[in-house]
């Protein structure tokens, strides 16, 4: 095996141990903007590992289709993470049009998550299924469209090279308007797509105001576990992304040589990418957790709104590079 | 060629030996084996044309009402031959026990021998439309193949709703042809000859532009596109299985298959011919599933996705022809392979939906969303199938659906690449927006169509009685989906297989657009690479899967109540129903969906019981009859009073007439 591809690796298991650290980042925020110590850091850790442990009880009447979104959700959380590169260590996949296998990888936990809420016949969960799809029907384009801007932008076709390749912009003029943009639009999706507030609100136990949480209502024992790990991964697959269009070019150019050894200063390379990085998604966990400290979650009717700015930021992202 | 006639000649005398059986059980044996007999050597007919890209042709010469027909099979017949052989073969094998399940009960007017004959015709028909290399013979076999259905629609004419879908198909069906009809006169007339191949050999079309349009109206009726897909939701509701996969599964492509005949034939045209089909292929693929995700039944949501899909399908002819014309070689092989591509899925996975939801209706004898749930724990087969066919058609990886999708998004955004700069790049933006639109509602449709009705609680006892279909539906369903996966993995066979076509159809649109090998291969490569990522993701969830398996076989498991803010006697009734399921999209979509909810009024201290009603009617169906048959009725109307009964009146009008006649015969002399 190549170094590029034991780099790559490295990187898929690196974000596959981390992922939970977020949502734990998050709480931490919150509590100290609530002026409160809050849970450990590795709460969520803890959490899995016991309900990895858990019997689970499931509802009357489920079919096997209850039992399906956790697998389906981790399984498109770890293919996502198989095309997307962890900053120079790039991804263990790249081909064209992986980024919309990714997105379709997404529906695919989605499909199994809804089914999942219909299967138990409860209101509640059927209403979080009817908002969950409705509010993917609108963020699946946005989402697929805000790719298209960056790879019409790089003229690259996968997410590697669209993210960590070394070409230049072709029109470094107008960049500054380019990424800003885009990043503002891919961060207003994170928010809906993870559940966080202002769309949804993963702390709240009225199931009036849900809509992940909702959905998950019945699951328990190892269920639940994967449900939340997929969860968290797709938080932190969110923020990858959005870290890795925030650093964009360069970043791989000196890791290895011609031949796929180590280059010159491969170890600082290394360590430079994936600093920067991981500072670049906590930041994010951070402002997601200062968003859900100074906002309010809005009312159903106006969640649409949140979609029409993304649409409008990604609209903007991509009339900046039209020409 | 031989073969080919045969299977023509088998066609109408089996047809023959079952009206003749009429009520006898023989007679329907004798239409099934008829059939599978022909789509067998069909297939063994077009498999090797489709897969050499040969072209075969021949000629009877015949007396005047026909002339010299002359028939040939060149690959873009292959490519639809080949789904309607496969699926009449089922359809065919479906037809007797659907058919002794319709008349179950029926003591005296059985009637087999006119369904089994227009079975056959129904074939025929198609078989002959994608072979005719004529004008005349196209649309003589266009209106056997138009006719037919109307016969098998509705086999018993049970009642006034079935009658007026086969009416219904009538009426649409005739008013497609007549923009037809038109469409191949005008190019005799300028062509000077009805041959498709001196059409192929002219080159100065005049008013082009309105060929197009006819083309696109008149076939566009038989697609379903969106606002002419008025027959379609009537019609696929009330057929028998084996009917509605003829239907939705080979009749619609053959809709798509005019439009890409006659393009082929008139070239590529002008560069407002792709924005028209892009934006009617936009329009149909919005409004057909935002329309399905509000219908009550299954049946009838199903039939709105095919407009949907033939809607996806356009846009992506649309933007091959926009690839054409701009000379991105790559855009065009990967927008046409996707097209071809969802032509061939959507036939898979519509026909499986359409042959579980007749499976659920045979035993429940229903298919209204409100009255069924909970199927998957008494039919847990048809259940499995219809949740494949579901996850294929919302286009969920790793199955077919996404990978046509795959190829179309792709090549819009190697397309907007190619062009980089124009107006062009705009247009493949906002297809490619207008796709991932269609395609998030999809995933909105399916999920509410398979989870309300086969998961939850029963809602009514009529889905307490839902049974496995017989052997061979069942088998029919297997074998549907299996192909729905099959496909997902054989897409670089499978566009293999379509290679020759697309020279052959690019070539026909503009002689002077080459496709080069290196921009085939890419399509190709990444076919192979969606294959993978599939296998990948497949193994990746039957991991996590193992995982959850072995944690709750360590831990054991119990079962308890659904949580419901600890009211303790949740009944069925509190699910969510079609219609709430629908509504957030309904409601936010409103101007589209026209969705109509009459509240009652309640007044005074002691208000007498009432009921709320939502309901979706098809508003393309009300704008036609407002535009186009409520006045054509008022004209009637008033005709009638012209109509007095008495004869010296009528001697008046004849007089009158005459008097008329004379007088402008001899002005104009």
């Amino acid at each position: 095996m190549s170094m590029q591809a034991l780099a790559a690796f490295f990187g898929l298991l690196l974000s596959l141990v981390l992922a939970p650290l977020l949502p734990g980042i998050i709480n931490r925020v919150k509590a100290k903007m609530g002026g409160r110590r809050g849970r450990p850091l590795l709460q969520l850790y803890f959490d899995l590992a016991k309900l990895m442990r858990k019997a689970p009880v499931y509802p009357h009447g489920t079919s096997v289709f209850f039992r399906l979104p956790g697998p389906a959700g981790v399984a498109s959380g770890v293919m996502a993470l198989l095309v997307l590169p962890f900053g120079a260590l790039g991804a263990v996949l790249a081909f064209p049009g992986d980024f919309i296998l990714l997105a379709g990888a997404f529906a695919l936990a989605r499909f199994c998550l809804i089914l999942a809420a219909l299967d138990t016949g409860s209101a509640f969960e059927g209403m979080g299924a009817a908002r969950e799809a409705l509010f993917s029907a609108l963020a699946e384009p946005i989402f697929l469209f805000c790719l298209l801007t960056l790879s019409y932008h790089m003229q690259q076709l996968s997410l590697s090279d669209m993210l960590t390749g070394g070409i230049t912009p072709l029109s470094p003029r107008i960049d500054w308007a380019f990424y800003p943009v885009l990043i503002c639009s891919l961060f207003l999706l994170l928010l809906p797509e993870n559940s966080r507030i202002p769309v949804d609100d993963p702390n709240t136990h009225l199931e009036l105001t849900m809509i992940h949480e909702v959905m998950i209502l019945d699951h328990s024992g190892p269920d639940l576990a994967l449900l939340e790990y997929a969860a968290a991964l797709k938080l932190w697959i969110f923020s990858l992304l959005i870290a890795g269009v925030l650093l964009p070019t360069g970043m791989g150019t000196t890791l290895f040589d011609a031949a796929g050894n180590w280059a010159g200063q491969g170890f600082a390379a290394l360590f430079s990418s994936l600093g920067l990085n991981l500072l670049a998604i906590f930041c994010i966990a951070v402002l997601v957790g200062l968003v859900e400290s100074l906002m309010a979650r809005f009312r159903m009717e106006r969640v649409p709104q949140v979609f029409t700015v993304a649409g409008a930021m990604a609209c903007l992202a991509a009339l900046a590079i039209w020409r | 060629m031989l073969i080919y006639y045969c299977i023509l000649l088998l066609l109408v005398c089996g047809g023959l030996v079952s009206l003749v059986l009429d009520s006898h059980a023989t007679s329907l044996r004798a239409a099934s084996v008829t059939i599978c007999a022909a789509s067998a050597l069909g297939l063994i007919f077009t498999v090797p044309l489709l897969l050499d890209g040969a072209t075969v042709s021949g000629a009877l010469p015949l007396p005047l009402p026909l002339g010299r027909c002359t028939f040939t099979a060149d690959p873009l017949s292959a490519v639809f031959l080949v789904p309607v052989f496969f699926l009449s073969g089922i359809g065919g094998l479906l037809l007797p026990s659907r058919m002794k399940t319709l008349y179950r009960g029926a003591v005296d007017d059985v009637h087999y021998g006119k369904h089994g004959f227009f079975c056959c015709i129904l074939v025929a028909g198609m078989l002959l439309v994608l072979t005719a290399s004529d004008a005349v013979l196209f649309v003589i076999a266009w209106e056997v193949m138009s006719l037919a259905p109307f016969f098998v629609i509705s086999p018993r004419d049970r009642n006034a709703s079935e009658r007026h879908a086969a009416w219904m198909y009538l009426i649409a069906a005739h008013l497609g042809a007549l923009p037809m009809l038109y469409l191949f006169a005008s190019m005799s007339v300028q062509a000077q000859s009805t041959a498709f191949f001196a059409f192929a050999a002219f080159s100065g079309w005049q008013s082009a532009g309105l060929l197009f349009l006819l083309a696109l109206v008149g076939f566009g009726v038989k697609a379903g596109l969106v606002p002419l897909h008025v027959w379609m939701p009537e019609s696929y509701s009330c057929a028998p299985a084996h009917v509605a996969v003829l239907l939705s599964g080979a009749m619609l492509n053959l809709g798509l298959y005019g439009i890409l005949r006659v393009l082929s034939l008139i070239g590529l045209g002008e560069l407002w011919w792709a924005y028209t089909l892009m934006a009617a292929g936009a329009f149909s693929g919005i409004l057909g599933i935002l329309l399905g995700l509000v219908q009550p039944g299954m049946k009838r949501t199903l039939a709105y996705s095919s407009s949907e899909n033939v809607g996806i399908i356009c846009l992506a002819l649309g933007a091959a022809m926009l690839a054409v014309h701009r000379q991105a070689p790559v855009a065009a092989a990967l927008l046409l392979a996707g097209m071809f591509l969802h032509i061939w899925n959507h036939a898979t996975f519509k026909s499986l939906l359409f042959l579980g939801a007749n499976a659920v209706e045979e035993s429940t004898r229903t298919d209204s969303i409100r009255l069924l749930g909970g199927l998957q724990k008494r039919i847990p087969f048809t259940g499995g199938c219809m949740a494949l066919g579901s996850a294929a058609i919302a286009g969920i990886p790793p199955l077919n659906g996404f990978m046509g999708e795959l190829l179309i998004y792709l090549g819009m955004l190697v397309g907007s690449q190619a062009t980089r700069g124009t107006e062009s790049a705009f247009i493949f933006w906002g297809a490619f927006f207008m796709l991932g639109t269609i395609a998030g509602m999809a995933v909105f449709a399916f999920t509410r169509l398979f989870g309300l009705t086969f998961l939850g609680a029963p809602r009514s006892q009529d889905s307490h009685e839902a049974k496995e279909p017989d052997r061979l539906l069942k088998g029919s369903l297997l074998c549907l989906a299996s192909l729905c996966i099959l496909f997902s993995l054989c897409g670089p066979f499978l566009y293999k297989a379509f290679t020759p076509l697309f020279h052959s159809f690019t070539y026909r649109l503009a002689p002077s657009f080459a496709l080069p090998d290196p921009a085939l291969a890419f399509g190709e490569r990444v076919l192979c690479w969606y294959a993978l990522g599939g296998l990948i993701l497949s193994a990746l969830f039957g991991l996590a899967l193992f995982i959850r398996w072995r944690a709750v076989r360590a831990n054991g498991s119990a079962e308890g109540l659904t949580w419901d803010c600890g009211y303790r006697f949740p009944s069925a009734r509190i699910q969510y129903s079609g219609g709430s399921f629908a509504h957030s999209l309904a409601a936010m979509l409103r101007p589209l969906v026209r969705a109509r909810i009459e509240t009652p009024k309640i007044s005074g201290l002691f208000p007498a019981e009432s009921e709320a009603r939502t309901s979706a009617p098809d508003w393309p169906t009300l704008l036609w009859e407002k535009l186009i048959f409520h006045p054509i009725e008022l004209l009637s109307d008033y005709a009638k009073s012209f109509q007095s009964g008495l004869v010296n009146i009528y001697i008046l009008y004849i007089f009158l007439t005459l008097v008329l006649a004379l007088a402008w015969a001899l002005g104009w002399s």
